[in-house]
């Protein structure tokens, strides 16, 4: 599988763009994911992550297989998450006395509230809070414990690849979920001591 | 009391359960014996699995539909864009390059060169336009049938100028050489009559002096 993913990175590198395609196939719903976690709206999402692919298809010459090619790869969509955002803060800053109540400017929860399925009214309310309360407590996090926490618990990647791709050794991002992690649990203790 | 020797973040790893067999057996034996370490396990693995049981919000179809195609064509738009700035950047590094090579003080000697060339050219022009007039005269005997050397050429017209003028000077200096041949075959003859055949340089000219101051003479009387 790997090896046969090398011969496409081989194929993108002498300009086949269809062969590119195939790659974007492959990761396109990872990558819309982690770009939704960082911008909340998925218009903006899938601008940030195409714009990554594009950028990744530039700049596959670098790509030296000494890594994996999603690691790489996240690593250029996370750093123009991370452009995303201040650009955003910015825009908030300049917008700051304009109330805006225009509902794609809104930010959506990254988790799926499921109110159906569950077997009572209080439970089903429980899960709606508990996914609106989560959101906000990863939102208060400062800003690397959020990503790294976001990559390992959101999107199941392993602490050495995080590593790679935020560029940090491994016992800091181990540092960093455990401090994500307390602060969470201060932020949830409710609903940490009860059994969901 | 007893001291931990474990780290949190060994911990953080054991949650996750990325941690080889061997030390992951270690700290199982450990989080028996440690309270303190037990309980802090236990309350990452709670918060994890509230965060793990949530799901993640579904991505819209309209997102994911034509996803690929969209950033297929932004490349070939790319593409289509990058070679005319990639050729504007080529002109600009040639002409940079020119810039670099520019030698103000070889200004004299290239001027000089031009010159030159325009000389050059002009000789040559002058060449072409003789060699159509001999092309155009040799298509005119052709049409003509008529031998070459018969035929005045107006290309031959130098030639034929020059031609004449030498063989007048020729005429001219016969007709001189003649004239004087005849005065001095004129002289002796009188001389003849006169008896005195022998006469050196000397007296003949003023022999003919006297002949001449007699013919004055008698064309006056």
């Amino acid at each position: 599988m790997i090896d046969n993913e090398d011969q496409i990175i081989q194929r993108v590198k002498n300009g086949d763009q269809n062969a590119f395609c195939e790659l974007v196939e492959k990761y396109k719903d990872k990558a819309l994911n982690i770009a939704f976690s960082f911008c909340r709206n998925h218009e903006d999402a899938k601008d940030v992550s195409q714009e990554a692919f594009i950028k990744a298809f530039k700049t596959i010459k670098d790509f030296r297989s000494e890594s994996r090619f999603y690691t790489w790869f996240y690593r250029i969509l996370i750093n123009l998450c991370k452009d995303y955002l201040r650009r955003k803060m910015k825009n908030k800053a300049i917008n700051a006395n304009i109330k805006i109540n225009n509902e794609a400017q809104k930010e959506e929860s990254i988790f799926e509230i499921i109110a159906s399925g569950l077997p009572g009214p209080k439970e089903q309310l429980l899960n709606k809070e508990l996914g609106e309360q989560l959101t906000e407590a990863l939102d208060s996090l400062p800003e690397q414990q959020k990503r790294v926490f976001t990559l390992k618990n959101i999107h199941g990647l392993k602490i050495n690849e995080i590593a790679e791709i935020v560029k940090c050794a491994e016992g800091t991002i181990k540092a960093h979920l455990f401090k994500a992690t307390l602060n969470l649990q201060e932020k949830l203790t409710v609903y940490a001591r009860q059994e969901v | 009391m007893n001291i931990c020797s474990i780290k949190k973040e060994e911990l953080v790893s054991y949650c996750y359960g990325e941690l080889d067999s061997g030390r992951r057996e270690e700290i199982k034996k450990h989080l028996i014996d440690c309270s303190r370490c037990r309980e802090e396990t236990q309350r990452l693995e709670k918060t994890i699995l509230l965060v793990r049981q949530q799901k993640l919000k579904p991505i819209p179809k309209e997102i994911v539909n034509n996803y690929t195609q969209e950033i297929r064509e932004q490349l070939a738009a790319q593409e289509e864009k990058s070679f005319v700035p990639a050729l504007k950047e080529k002109l600009f590094a040639w002409l940079e390059n020119l810039r670099l090579g520019f030698y103000p003080q070889l200004v004299p000697v290239a001027a000089v060169f031009c010159v030159l060339i325009l000389v050059f050219a002009f000789m040559q022009y002058g060449k072409i336009s003789n060699i159509n007039l001999v092309n155009q005269d040799i298509a005119l005997l052709d049409t003509l049938g008529e031998d070459a050397d018969d035929v005045y050429l107006s290309s031959d017209e130098a030639q034929l100028a020059e031609e004449i003028e030498s063989s007048d000077r020729i005429i001219l200096a016969q007709l001189d050489s003649e004239v004087e041949a005849e005065e001095v075959f004129d002289d002796t003859e009188i001389l003849q009559e006169l008896g005195e055949e022998d006469l050196n340089e000397e007296e003949l000219s003023d022999y003919l002096e006297i002949i001449d101051d007699i013919e004055v003479g008698s064309a006056v009387s």
